[in-house]
């Protein structure tokens, strides 16, 4: 009897699920980095709408 | 105005309970009908032949039991979170694990207990052996105290969340397991000729601990999932 | 011994074990992709057959280190969810809710591994072989915690109450386990369990070293990771997180 599937199977299984696990939080840390990157972008960008309308204000 | 006595707080706790489970009859018999419903699907699903319900008779009974005792679980502690009064239990001078062992003493009378008191029925219905039914009995006499006490303290994890649906049998299943292996297997055992008396003794000794433990460690859960 | 504590606590801050999480990840993440080469290239192509089971025990080199995992981890997310409990320890907390996925895939594997493994020997996919039927029980304990952290809102009180119930969980273990094992006598008599009766031969043995040796690191690695991106989650809005998102991005450019 080839045992031949079953191994392919087997190990396969083990890879599919290791690759999952080690992609899945890193995938999601770089979603992060650029969900707070574009957040900080738009802070700033109010930041300095408000920097300059303040600025002309006083003038 | 002086603290109570342990026994009169516990005393007072109980009979509230029991009283508010007789004025919501209703709600209080609810499971003890899924458990007789539950075993009336058996014959139902696998027809009515008697040597065969007569094999399954110790699993299904217990396998009721079981949801029975999943499905009253919810309502342990709902209505005390919702109307404040489990905050007052926390703040009151008395240890809270005292309130919450007699809440659970409560809620096996009012569920657990009745189905035991007609199990016999139930046993008539699927053709238990009459040498049976002591063992079932008295596995379900030690039993579903354990199930009580087990379920109550995952139901105290989860009286923060609003609705949780599934959460809670999924939660209680995994620590239920050792309860029915034991519970039904000493009836099966039974069955078989063998010694039956070893897995409910063992059953017996869990009751035990879990009697001491349980509701200290469905306190502490409660603090812990109270926001 | 103060040079110990004094990291201990230096590593509790956020950004301090954010750091110290990115740099040493590919390490042990690199080490036990090495280590698991050697092992499953020793098992697949270097071991002889075994005399009652023929290839098809070559899946006990994975199959073994993945259930041994699947214990194992569940006592350090116990074993963290104490020490959180206790000493209220926020890294302990997203420590113990970052073992519990790593948990569930070691178990998940062992499941699957075990029951490909069956196949051929039981002639069913599934036989309720008592180590597999306790490794089911053990997939719904992490399932539970899982979900539990997953359904409450507040992320620290979440962490608490699932590790709870993890705690909880742990004291149980060992008793569904000989449940399990008492069940399967009454029921089945004795079957031919997985492990089968030959002993392990010493060649066997060193592979299987190599592979258990590389689950542990890669248990490590991946806990880095995941508590890092957890931590990251709840620090979103913290001065620290920002000006780090935005190093990295200056640090591609330059």
């Amino acid at each position: 009897m080839t045992y031949l599937p079953y191994i392919v199977a087997a190990y396969a299984v083990f890879a599919v699920v290791l690759a999952w696990d080690g992609l899945s939080p890193w995938l999601k840390h770089r979603r992060l980095l650029r969900s707070i990157r574009q957040k900080a972008a738009r802070a700033q960008g109010r930041a300095n709408v408000a920097g300059a309308g303040s600025a002309g204000a006083t003038e | 105005m002086s603290a109570p006595t342990l026994s009169r707080a516990a005393a007072s706790m109980l009979a509230r309970d029991l009283r508010l489970a007789w004025s919501r009859r209703g709600d209080t018999l609810q499971p003890l009908l899924f458990a007789v419903l539950v075993v009336a699907m058996f014959p139902l699903a696998l027809g009515s032949e008697r040597a065969r319900l007569a094999m399954l008779a110790p699993g299904a009974i217990w396998v009721a039991a079981l949801l029975a005792s999943l499905q009253g679980l919810d309502a342990l502690f709902r209505s005390d979170a919702e109307d404040g009064s489990l905050e007052q239990q926390l703040l009151a001078p008395v240890p809270l694990s005292l309130l919450l062992a007699c809440r659970m003493f409560a809620h096996w009378l009012t569920g657990s207990l009745p189905l035991i008191l007609i199990a016999p029925l139930l046993a008539q219905l699927l053709f238990l052996p009459d040498n049976l039914l002591a063992p079932l009995l008295l596995s379900l006499l030690v039993g579903t105290p354990l199930l009580v006490l087990l379920g109550s303290t995952v139901a105290a994890l989860t009286v923060g969340l609003r609705r949780s649906g599934m959460l809670l049998p999924l939660l209680a299943l995994p620590l239920y397991v050792p309860v029915l292996v034991f519970g039904a297997g000493s009836v099966m055992a039974a069955a078989q000729g063998q010694d039956w008396l070893g897995a409910v003794l063992l059953l017996a000794a869990g009751l035990t601990l879990a009697l001491v433990l349980v509701p200290l460690a469905a306190a502490a859960a409660i603090r812990i999932a109270l926001p | 011994m103060n040079r110990i504590v004094l990291w201990f606590h230096q590593l509790g801050s956020p950004p301090a074990f954010h750091r110290y999480a990115t740099r040493w990840m590919p390490w042990y993440f690199g080490a036990a992709l090495l280590l698991l080469g050697v092992g499953v290239w020793a098992a697949l192509f270097r071991v002889p057959a075994d005399y009652q089971q023929g290839d098809s025990y070559r899946i006990l080199f994975i199959h073994v280190p993945c259930a041994w995992m699947s214990l194992f981890v569940y006592v350090t997310m116990a074993v963290q969810a104490a020490i959180a409990q206790v000493w209220r320890i926020k890294l302990c907390e997203i420590l113990a809710m970052a073992c519990a996925p790593i948990g569930a895939a070691f178990t998940v594997i062992t499941l699957a591994t075990g029951s490909i493994w069956g196949r051929p020997m039981w002639g069913t996919w599934w036989d309720w072989d008592p180590r597999l039927t306790s490794e089911l029980v053990l997939l719904f304990l992490y399932i539970g915690v899982i979900a539990l952290d997953a359904s409450i809102e507040d992320r620290r009180r979440g962490a608490r109450v699932a590790g709870f119930l993890a705690m909880i969980g742990l004291v149980n273990l060992p008793i569904i386990h000989y449940s399990v094992q008492w069940w399967n006598s009454l029921h089945q008599g004795s079957t031919i369990s997985l492990m089968g009766k030959s002993k392990m031969d010493a060649s066997m043995i060193l592979p299987l070293a190599f592979t258990v040796a590389a689950m542990q690191l890669w248990f490590v690695g991946s806990l880095l990771s995941r508590a890092r991106t957890m931590l990251l989650e709840r620090e979103a809005g913290k001065a620290w997180a920002r000006d780090m998102a935005v190093h990295e991005t200056t640090r591609a450019n330059a």
